[in-house]
C-alpha cells in the first residue's frame, strides 16, 4: 500500500485506526532504527518512537502533501531525536563531552549491541560529531539515503549537506587514525 | 585503519525478540489512551467553565436583583399574616416596655389607643352582666 492510500484510509472516519495501524507497520522500522543510531539504547530509542508515532497521530489531520508523507515523518523522527539529545544536555548541565561520553559507554552496557572492536571505534568515533552532522551521516552512510531526501527531511540545502558528510568522514578516519 | 570504507557497514544494533510485532500494539494503545484523555479533559474544561460561568450568572442575578431593601418596613410588615404577628411576639421574649419604647406613636395613634380602651361601647345592662358574673 502507497503512501496516498494510507493517507486516504487515515483520513476516513471509519478506516481511520486501521490506516494508522497499517501506518505504523509501514514505517517502524525505518523510524527505529532511525532513532536508535542517534541514542544508542533500546529503551530511549523505543521511548522516542512511540513518541513519534503518537505526534504523527496527533498531527496527521494537520498534513497538507506540501511534503511527502516519508520526509515528514522522519521530519518529525528527526526533530524527536535533537530534542531528545538537547534535553540530556541541559536536564545534567552536561558539556557535549559528557553525553558523549554517556552514549560510548552504552555502546558497551547496553544490552542489545552486538559489534566487534572495529564497528565500536566507528560508533565512538560518530559520537565525536555534533548531532546534525552525526545524524546526516547515518542517513547518508548508514541509510544511503539520496542528498536530495536529506536536504527535505533537515531543511538544508545539498551542497551543506555535501560539505557536511565530506567533514565528517575527514573527523572519522582522523580518529580511526590517531586512535 | 586509516579509511572510513576499510570497514565494513554492519548493523551491531539489534531490538528484543519480536519488538516489531508488539510495538504497532503499543501505539494503537497508547493513542486509544490520548484520545480518551483529551476527551475527558476537554469534558472536565467544559465542566470547569460552566461551572464557573453558572456562578458567574447568579452572581450577576444577585447584583441586579429588585432590592428588597427598597420596600418599607410597613409594606413588608403588612404581607405578614396577623397569626404569624402574634405567634412571633408570643415566642419573643420583648417585654410590652419595650415594645412600646420602639413604637413611635404620633398624636392620632394616641387618640385612636384612648378609643379603644376607655371607649368600649359598652351599655349599662351589659356592665351589669359582667358585674354580676365576677361577683
Amino acid at each position: 500500500m502507497d503512501d496516498k492510500e494510507l493517507l486516504l484510509k487515515i483520513r476516513n472516519a471509519e478506516t481511520r485506526s486501521y490506516g494508522f495501524n497499517l501506518l505504523v507497520r509501514e514505517y517502524q522500522k525505518r523510524i527505529y532504527w532511525h532513532v536508535r543510531k542517534m541514542v544508542i539504547d533500546h529503551e530511549d530509542a523505543d521511548d522516542i518512537t512511540q513518541e513519534v508515532f503518537i505526534k504523527i497521530h496527533k498531527s496527521i489531520g494537520n498534513f497538507r502533501e506540501d511534503a511527502q508523507l516519508y520526509t515528514w515523518i522522519y521530519r518529525i523522527a528527526t526533530n524527536e531525536c535533537l530534542t531528545f539529545l538537547q534535553r540530556k544536555r541541559r536536564r545534567y548541565f552536561l558539556p557535549i563531552g559528557d553525553v558523549e561520553g554517556e552514549l560510548a559507554a552504552k555502546l558497551t552496557s547496553s544490552e542489545h549491541i552486538s559489534a566487534d572492536e572495529v564497528q565500536l571505534k566507528l560508533q565512538k568515533a560518530l559520537l565525536k560529531l555534533p548531532d546534525k552532522q552525526r545524524l546526516v551521516f547515518n542517513m547518508k552512510y548508514f541509510d544511503d539515503m539520496p542528498y536530495e531526501q536529506i536536504a527535505e527531511i533537515t531543511d538544508t540545502s545539498v551542497g551543506a549537506l555535501k560539505a557536511s558528510y565530506h567533514h565528517a568522514v575527514k573527523k572519522i578516519e582522523s580518529y580511526l587514525k590517531d586512535d | 585503519m586509516k579509511r572510513l570504507e576499510d570497514i565494513p557497514k554492519k548493523e551491531i544494533f539489534n531490538v528484543p525478540e519480536r519488538y516489531f510485532d508488539k510495538l504497532p500494539g503499543i501505539v494503537q494503545t497508547r493513542v486509544g489512551k490520548a484520545e480518551t484523555g483529551s476527551r475527558t479533559t476537554a469534558f472536565g474544561y467544559a465542566f470547569r467553565y460552566a461551572a464557573a460561568f453558572s456562578l458567574i450568572g447568579v452572581g450577576v442575578l444577585f447584583w441586579f436583583r429588585p432590592s428588597a431593601q427598597s420596600e418599607s418596613p410597613e409594606s413588608m410588615l403588612a404581607n405578614v399574616e396577623t397569626v404569624d404577628l402574634v405567634a412571633y411576639l408570643n415566642e419573643s421574649d420583648l417585654t410590652t416596655e419595650e415594645l412600646m419604647d420602639e413604637l413611635l406613636l404620633d398624636q392620632s395613634d394616641a387618640a385612636g389607643i384612648e378609643e379603644q380602651v376607655y371607649n368600649l361601647g359598652l351599655d349599662d345592662e351589659h356592665l351589669e352582666e359582667i358585674l354580676d358574673e365576677i361577683n
